[in-house]
């Protein structure tokens, strides 16, 4: 094998590497420090997104709920599970849970939940999928948040895929 | 769809600089320092000039608001390699950070020295840093930046009106340079609509484009000082 062959072989395997990493990163589910039960909320005791993501419709970021807004319901336990003693736990603390965000855009994007959930009147599975139905936590995006899919929905929705209108 | 310009009225502009540190505030533009500064890498979308003219006894001394003026026919949006500068459809000059690869061209092409480049990280001064504006990206260093005509705004003001299934109005949106200016010679608006305040000034006889020769074809006019 000749030292340029060689290089080659070393380089394609750094590369193949690079997207196996990368790929790992992309799906490695996040650990959330309660498993969150979104169906039990959303389908049996009926609450609506924005109940518990407070500025899902008037802000720019949806906001994900604390131990302020559990405590309405859970200052003390409800049932006999186990994850919801670890939230009670948590609101008797009075330490905040510490969530992991699953989806965020880059610093050079602004995205804002009031423009696309209140104004344009979209629907939140369009970009989180069936989160109302999940059992398990939320643990990676049901979405990739590419430009390409920002740009697709615009372009079909009719509204502007001018640059400066999210990147300013 | 609206073509948003500007009026500078020479005649009330009494030179104070608030326009110059609402600019600062609204933008988040960083502070570069004083040793900077004498490198004349002082970082402003706005500078207020000072002529003085006349003489020793009877001194005259005019100011000047110059910010990119938005041309129609922009030079700085032909010589990007990158695309990261461009008119968007409303008359903007739009400056895309991520996409700047900090050739500095633009600048070279700008005949009225609108644009600055970021030489540092950016950095403010005592917690200002957390006082940052959060409508507006903090823009890193090696990228160009300039006015925007407060486009974040403009945007919100669109956001309002279609919330509320209207037109925006005129004088609704407004950038933080006008609405600091305690003379009022800064008015903002619609150059498309014939009734709105800033095309009424825009014709007046008092107006002049700057550098209008050079077909840039600015959209903020000066309203020239009265004898």
């Amino acid at each position: 094998m000749t030292l340029r062959n060689l290089g080659a072989v070393v380089l394609g395997l750094l590369v193949v590497g690079a997207l196996v990493a990368g790929l790992a990163r992309a799906r490695r589910p996040l650990p959330q420090p309660i498993a969150f039960n979104h169906q039990l909320h959303v389908e049996e005791m009926g609450a609506e997104c924005a109940d518990c993501h407070q500025q899902a419709l008037t802000g720019a970021r949806a906001t994900i709920p604390n131990i302020a807004v559990c405590a309405d319901c859970h200052e003390e336990a409800q049932g006999e599970s186990v994850e919801e003693a670890k939230l009670v736990e948590y609101i008797q603390a009075g330490e905040p849970i510490p969530w992991l965000k699953v989806y965020t855009v880059p610093d050079h994007v602004y995205f804002s939940h009031r423009r696309h959930a209140a104004i344009a009147a979209i629907e939140c599975e369009n970009c989180h999928g069936e989160v109302g139905q999940r059992i398990e936590p939320v643990v990676r995006p049901a979405v990739k948040m590419t430009m390409d899919h920002c740009m697709d929905c615009h372009e079909a929705s009719g509204a502007s895929n001018d640059c400066i209108w999210c990147h300013y | 769809m609206a073509r948003w310009g500007m009026t500078i009225d020479l005649d009330r502009c009494t030179g104070c600089g608030n326009c110059m540190a609402a600019c600062h505030q609204e933008n988040n533009l960083a502070a570069v320092g004083a040793a900077e500064t004498q490198e004349n890498r002082a970082f402003h979308w706005l500078r207020v000039l000072r002529e003085v003219s006349g003489e020793e006894a009877n001194l005259e001394v005019t100011y000047k608001p110059v910010l990119c003026v938005q041309c129609d026919n922009p030079p700085c949006v032909r010589v990007c390699p990158v695309h990261a500068t461009y008119r968007n459809e409303e008359g903007i000059v739009g400056q895309v950070y991520s996409r700047c690869i900090g050739c500095r061209y633009c600048m070279a092409a700008c005949p009225y020295n609108a644009k600055v480049f970021n030489w540092y990280e950016p950095e403010w001064p005592g917690d200002l840093q957390r006082k940052a504006n959060p409508d507006v990206s903090l823009r890193p260093k090696g990228v160009v930046e300039k006015c925007t005509f407060c486009h974040h705004r403009v945007i919100r003001a669109r956001e309002q009106a279609r919330a509320e299934e209207r037109e925006i109005r005129d004088g609704e949106v407004t950038t933080a340079c006008a609405e600091s200016c305690p003379a009022q010679a800064i008015v903002f608006g619609d150059l498309d609509d014939p009734d709105s305040r800033v095309s009424r000034l825009a014709r007046s006889p008092r107006a002049y484009r700057p550098h209008a020769d050079l077909g840039t074809r600015p959209k903020v006019v000066y309203l020239a000082q009265q004898e």
